[in-house]
Order: C-alpha cells, then structure tokens, then sequence
C-alpha cells in the first residue's frame, strides 16, 4: 500500500508541506483553510520566473481563488500523519453552524521536508517559498486575503467559479507587472537583474499599495 | 451684263368657262389692250387666268389655283374649262392650253410644233424650255418676275419701297448666274494658287532644315576620333571593376554556404540535445518517484489503528461502536487486498532493496548533471546559431549591393559599347553624306524655281479675279446709273418736275462687292418710306421704277415685254391724268404691250391712252366684258350709260 501512484501528487504534496513548513519555521503560527488557499495562490502567481511549483487548479470563489486539490491534498496529509489540524472551533455563519480549522506541519511532516530538502532541486524550490512566506508574514497573515484581491490575475476574472488563469505564463498578468516592474528598476540598480528576492519585495509592495494606499504597512 | 429675256403676250382663248357667257379669245397687240368691265364681272379673274395660263400650278406666292377659278362659277360639273395662252420669249413662240380644273397642261406647242407626251412631262418640258429662252436659272424665278415685276395687280403692291423684293428683282434680272459662277471660279484659282505657292516654300523649308540637319552630322563625325579612344578606355575600366566585383561575390557565396552548413550541423546538434533531454527527464522522473516512495511514509498510521480494532476488536475507532459484522467485513477485505473502509483494490508498492534505493540516488545526482552539461551545450549552440544567422543576413546585403553594382556597371557598358560600335561606323557615313548634301541643294534650287512658278500663277490668278470684280462692279454701276436715267425721265413725265432715284449700297451675302437699292428723292428729299409721298405719287412712282426696269432689260435685248396694271386711274389725281396716261404711252412707244384692267371710272384716261390709235383699231383693243361678263341688276340698269361712255372712248375724237 502506497500514498500515491503518481509523481505530479507527490510535487504538490511536497509543496503544501513546504509551505506548512514555512509557517511553522519563521512562526508564522496556525494557518487557517482559506488563508492556506491564498498563500498557494500567491506563491503560484509569481512562480513562473523560478519554474519551480506544480499546477492547481483555481475557481474565484465569494471569498477569493479556491482550489479542491489543495484541500484533498491536506486532508491526505493530515490521514498520514505529515500534518496536523491545530485547533478546530464551530462558528456561527449565517445561522449555520460551521468548523474553523487551522493546520500546522507534524513532526513525521518536518521528518519528510528534511529528508527532501537533501535534494538541491527540491531544496531550492523549498528556499523559494520559504522567502515568500517570509515575505508575506512581513505584512501580516492576516492581510493575505487584500493582497490576493489587489492581484491582476484574479482581479481580471469577472465570474463566479470561472477558472483563473494563473498558470497560463500568457494570461498571467502578475508575470507581465513583474516584466514591468524589472524593467524600470533595471535602469535604477545594475544588480538588480540577478536578484530576485528585490523583485519580489517590489511585487508585493506593489500589492499593497493597491490595496491599502501610501503606506506600505510593514512591521 | 446678263441677257434675261422676258416674255410677250400675243393672244389668250377661254373656253368653256362659266364666268363668261361666250368663249373668248384675245389678240393682244403691241401697246395698249384694255379690258373693261363692271365689279365682279371677271377683269381680274382674266388676268390671273393669264398668269394661271403662264405659270401653272407652280408655288410662287401669290398663287393660284384651280380652286379659286372654279370657285367663281356655277356650273362646275359639266364644263371642262381651258385657258390658252399665246406669248414669246425671245424668238421662241409658245402656245399652252390648259385645264383650268385641274391645272394640267393639254396642249404645248413651241415655235408651232405640238409637243406630245404626258401631262407631267409636258409641264417639265414646257418650264424646261422656258427656263431656256429666258435665261432664268430656274423656273421659279421667271415666275417671281412675272408676278412681281410685271404684274401690277389691284393690291397696290409695291417693289420701291420692298427692299427685299426691289434687292430680288435686280439680282435676277442683272447679276445672272453665270456671272456669279465665273466669279467663284475665279476667285477659287486665286486661292488654289495661293494654297500651291505657300506649300511649295513649305516643303523647301523642311528640306532647307534636313540638309542642315546632314551637314550638322558631317561635322560631328569629323570630330569624333578622341572620343571613340575614350569610351574604349571606359570599357575596359568597367570591365575590370565587374570582374573585381565577381570575384568578391564569388567569395560571399563561398562563405555563405560554409556557414548555412555550420548552422545546419548545429541545429541537428540541438535536435539530438533535446532529445536526450527529453529521454533525461523521463528517466529523472521515475527515479524521483522512486524517492518520493521511499520518503513519505506507506501507510496511515490512523488507517492501521482503524484495521488492528477492527479485526482484533470488532470496535470503530471512530464512533467507538462494536459491530461485528463490520469486523467480519474488514477480514474479508483485508484478506482480498482491500480497503476495509470502502472496500477498493488497495495500491501495492513493489518493495525496492535498499541497495537499489541508494543506487536510485546515485542516478538521479548523475542525470542532474548530465542534465545541467546538456542543458548548457544546447544553450551555447543556440547563440552560435544566432551569430550564424546575423553574419549571412549581413553577407546576403552586401551580395545583393554588389549584384545591384554590377547590373549597372553591366548596363553602362552595353550603352558604351553600342556607342563604340556607332561612332566606329560612322566615318563610313562621311561620302554617304557629301552625296546627300549634293543632291539637297540640288532639289532646293529646282523646287526655287517651282515656287516661283506657283507664284507667278497665283498673283496671275488674283489680278485676274480683281479685274472681272472691277469690270461687274463697273458694268453694274452703267447700267444703274442708266437705270437712274431711265426712271427719271418716266416719274418726271408723271409729276411735271424731275424726280431722281438715290442708289445706296446693299451688300450681297457672298459677292465682293454691293448691289444698290432705290429710293426716290423729290424736291431735293429722298422719300425712303412710302407713306413720305402721296397715294397717287407712290403708285405711279412704283409704275414708274417697274417701267425703268422693263426699259433697261429692252434695251440690251430689243425684245418688247407684256405688263399687266390693273384700274391704274382708280386712284389718280384728276389733275395728273394726262400725265399718267402720257408715262404709259411713252412706255408703249418701245413695242410693249400692256394690258389695263378699268371698270370705266376715268374716261379722260382711256382716251388719253388710246388717242394714238385710230377708230378701229381701238375696238381691237378692248375686250368689252359687259357684253360676255354676267350682270348684276343694277349694273344691267345702268348698261345704257356704260354702252354711252364706252361708245365715247372708242369713238375718241371722232
């Protein structure tokens, strides 16, 4: 008896661990379903200049891009034993009784990403989205959900349920706004080609400022 | 100038025709007929009847027609009305019969001889022959004159004071169409002339212009030699940058096919990289599936617990139930290999031995590698392709410059050398020319002479022209001013002073030179309107001017001429009578004859113009219609005293 039969579920497995990873190493803290979708989503729209994450598929949902094969995902992880749900409270949404689920990585899961991380192609993909997290947690996680509404490629997308284009490298405005943003920064920085990490700061403090105004809101 | 001929009437025959109670028949005599009758007893009716007899059915206005003869009878249905009228023209006696209902002409006979043949040819011959006897050009025209000129009828009609009748009437009668004809002839060979002469120095200026042309030609051969030596220089020049030119191209295409080689070498490199990479990444992809397998954990641990429970215990770990149905369940499905919870076929991975697990890493480290050299190869030939690609665009130009070069340089010799070979040829030309230039001049001085022959005859022509101009107008002006003469001495004899015609210019449409019109001048006053003269002035005038004419055509002729005036004394002053009559007897005394139409109101007159006559003679004279006409009550009242008076006229002195 195996986990999966295919390689591409063992990539995206590997990714929500990366991620659950992250949050658990930079302490982060819990990190909530919905905010889990996001942060993948995010880390997905910028991921075509490092090529280094899989395909979901996502559908605009009433509260942002939604991916059914993340959650599968997680739940698989969760049987295994790779992850773990922190705490799991009932609320009240409009008038219907509903869980709120956070997750975190287990230590069978830190055990895998160690072992994976042995590998430089695997390592590397891991650095890359540590540094999102990273990033990301500089904001606040709780403000994930206004930089994902500030992004292009989901902005675009007009219909309930319609997909989003994330990875198609052509529709994908966040790859063009970071052409463009690599493109005036080049004339400023003349290391700035080589630095992705100045890229992606630049990106999201592009996403902020779309979402909130001048100030760019990092603690 | 031209001889028209005017007609003389000898007899006329009614017959048959119901106006008249009898059949008449006339003998005019030289001077003056008289035919008297009351109103409406046919005085008119006979003289158009005359006319009618002359003329026919013929269109000149006013016209007549049978319809207006028959009209003024009764008895219409048993009748077969004839007029016969006997005249001459010239020499030529004619005798016409016609039928007045119908108009045709039935019997003809010229100079006593009966013409025979169809009513319609007998019609053609009969205006044929008077067309020729008196010169008119068409029979129209004689027409016109007899009904405007000779007839001076009861509607007081003038031609004096009618410019277009008076410009007519003299037109036909003096400026005839053989003279016209002989004037354009003339006039058409001047200008021919003139036409040939300017042609002729025409032509010789062209050939003046070819021979200089020639000569032109002649010179620049002379000087040609240095440039034949020049453009051979040229050639050669050009001949050696094409070959300069040709070698470089030569070398391009050396270089380019060396290089399209290297880039196809090279892209079948990639090809081959590519497919390696391709073959690379499979092999990777088992190997880390492999890794993966290895890595995560096989089984749910929660899955475990669920089956030891279930299978030791019969209890679900999840509710915490102990069922043993669903123990019994799991044993089954675990036994067949299959999920104890949803009973699937459970994924069975083939245990791999360690030693094949580390070979497995050891593979994945190598093909990474290989991978990165690939990867770094298929990049490097992939800019060198690029280098490839922009050297031959950049030679391909330059060959295209120097194709471009070479074309011209090609075009530019072909043009020298056509020049060569023109100008190599050239001096043959030399004796080809002198003999041209000889024979050009020769040509010149020959057509010289031509042209001063078409001169010669076109200033011939125009003297010629101008001398017939001159002798018609001089010829003309004779006979006006004997006109003039003529008319004075008939309008002096009728007023008892003198009367003169004043002559201004008419120029005629296509003549070069004018034809005069008439007016009378009276006490030193030209009367150019006919209301500036009294009634009786202005009739008697006009018989006067008609009587100048008839005069003047006599006198180159000497062949007498009929005239018609109807009741000329109705109108006349008691006190001019004599002089009236003495105007016609004048006019008489030159053989006319003249027929008068009086309805016996001026008995003075008729005696007067029937004094020279004697007792018998002037019974012979008048055509009494009281006798033959049809009275009315009144006037058979009063035929006692018309039978009185006549009887006074006719009786004369006597």
């Amino acid at each position: 008896m195996m986990m999966f039969d295919r390689l591409d579920e063992y990539e995206k497995s590997d990714f929500i661990l990366f991620v659950l990873a992250a949050t658990d190493e930079i302490q982060l803290g819990p990190i909530g379903k919905k905010q889990l979708q996001k942060v993948v989503y995010i880390i997905e729209a910028v991921s075509p200049i490092k090529e280094v994450i899989d395909d979901f598929l996502y559908r605009k949902k009433n509260y942002g891009p939604y991916s059914k094969d993340i959650q599968n995902i997680v739940n698989v992880l969760i049987v295994y034993d790779l992850a773990k749900i922190i705490e799991q409270k009932p609320f009240d949404y409009r008038g219907e009784k509903r869980l709120r689920t956070t997750y975190g990585i287990s230590g069978t899961g830190k055990k895998v990403v160690r072992e994976l991380r042995q590998y430089p192609a695997y390592e590397e993909k891991s650095k890359w989205i540590q540094k999102i997290v990273k990033i990301i947690s500089l904001y606040g996680i709780n403000k994930i959900v206004d930089l994902v509404y500030a992004e292009p490629t989901f902005q675009k997308v007009r219909k309930f349920h319609q997909a989003i284009p994330i990875n198609e490298t052509e529709k994908n405005l966040s790859v063009e706004l970071m052409k463009f943003l690599k493109e005036i920064s080049e004339g400023e920085f003349e290391h700035y080609v080589e630095n992705d990490d100045l890229l992606l700061i630049d990106f999201f403090d592009f996403l902020h400022l779309k979402a909130f105004g001048g100030d760019n809101g990092v603690r | 100038m031209k001889k028209i001929i005017l007609p003389k009437l000898n007899r006329v025959g009614v017959a048959d025709y119901d106006l008249y109670r009898e059949d008449i028949s006339f003998t005019i005599h030289e001077g003056v007929n008289i035919i008297i009758g009351g109103n409406g007893l046919g005085k008119t009716t006979f003289l158009n009847l005359i006319i009618f007899g002359m003329t026919g059915k013929e269109q000149v206005k006013p016209r007549l027609t049978s319809k207006y003869f028959m009209d003024r009878v009764e008895n219409k249905r048993d009748l077969f009305p004839k007029v016969t009228v006997e005249f001459s023209i010239g020499d030529t006696d004619f005798l016409v019969r016609r039928d007045i209902r119908t108009g045709d002409i039935d019997i003809l006979e010229i100079n006593d001889k009966g013409v025979v043949a169809e009513a319609d040819e007998l019609e053609a011959i009969y205006n044929k022959n008077v067309i020729e006897c008196s010169n008119f050009g068409s029979f129209n025209n004689f027409c016109f004159i007899l009904k405007s000129l000779l007839y001076a009828g009861e509607d007081r009609k003038l031609i004096l004071w009618d410019l277009k009748t008076q410009t007519e009437v003299l037109g036909l009668l003096f400026v005839g169409k053989d003279h016209i004809e002989n004037y354009f002839g003339l006039l058409k060979k001047a200008r021919d002339a003139n036409t040939q002469w300017r042609h002729a120095v025409d032509d010789n200026g062209k050939l003046e212009d070819e021979l200089k042309e020639i000569e032109i030609k002649r010179e620049n051969i002379l000087e040609r030699e240095p440039i034949v030596f020049e453009t051979k220089n040229k050639i050669r020049d050009i001949e050696n940058e094409i070959r300069k030119i040709r070698e470089n191209l030569d070398i391009i295409e050396d270089s380019l096919k060396e290089k399209r080689e290297i880039m196809e070498k090279r892209a079948v490199e990639i090809d081959k990289i590519s497919e390696d990479l391709e073959n690379l990444d499979e092999k990777l992809k088992v190997s880390e599936l492999v890794v993966h397998q290895r890595i995560y954990p096989e089984r749910s641990p929660i899955y475990e617990e669920a089956k030891y429970q279930l299978e030791n215990y019969g209890i679900c770990i999840f509710c915490r139930s102990r069922s043993d149905e669903a123990r019994n369940m799991a044993t089954e499905r675990e036994s067949n290999k299959r999920c104890i919870v949803c009973g699937s076929p459970l994924k069975i991975s083939q245990e791999a031995p360690e030693s094949s697990y580390s070979k497995t890493l050891g593979e994945i480290d190598e093909l990474s590698k290989s991978r990165q050299i690939l990867e770094k190869r298929r990049e490097e030939l992939r800019f060198e392709i690029e280098d490839i690609r922009r050297a031959i665009t950049s030679a391909k130009s330059e060959e295209e410059g120097l194709r471009r070069e070479e074309g011209i340089l090609k075009l530019r010799r072909e043009e020298l050398r056509s020049r060569k070979e023109f100008l190599e040829n050239e001096p043959a030309r030399i004796t080809e020319y002198d003999l041209m230039i000889y024979n050009y001049i020769n040509l010149i001085e020959y057509r010289k002479e031509i042209i001063a022959q078409h001169r010669e005859a076109w200033e011939r022509a125009g003297e010629e022209f101008e001398m017939e101009v001159e002798r018609m107008r001089r010829e003309l002006r004779a006979i006006m001013d004997n006109f003039g003469r003529k008319f004075q001495d008939y309008a002096s004899k009728f007023l008892g002073k003198s009367c003169e015609l004043e002559q201004r210019g008419k120029r005629m449409k296509t003549l070069e030179f004018e034809l005069p019109i008439f007016y009378p001048k009276l006490d030193e006053k030209t009367r150019d309107l006919e209301t500036s003269v009294s009634e009786t002035q202005r009739l008697f005038l006009d018989h006067a001017y008609r009587f100048a004419i008839i005069s003047l055509i006599f006198e180159s002729t000497q062949y007498p001429v009929l005239y018609f005036a109807e009741t000329p004394e109705a109108f006349s002053d008691v006190a001019y009578i004599k002089n009236i009559a003495e105007m016609f007897s004048d006019f008489c005394r030159e053989g006319h004859t003249v027929i008068i139409t009086s309805n016996l109101s001026s008995k003075t007159f008729l005696s007067e113009v029937l004094k020279d006559y004697g007792m018998n003679e002037r019974k012979n004279r008048v055509l009494n219609l009281l006798e033959l006409g049809k009275l009315t009550e009144v006037q058979e009242k009063e035929r006692t005293s018309f039978d009185i008076l006549l009887k006074e006229i006719l009786g004369g002195e006597s």
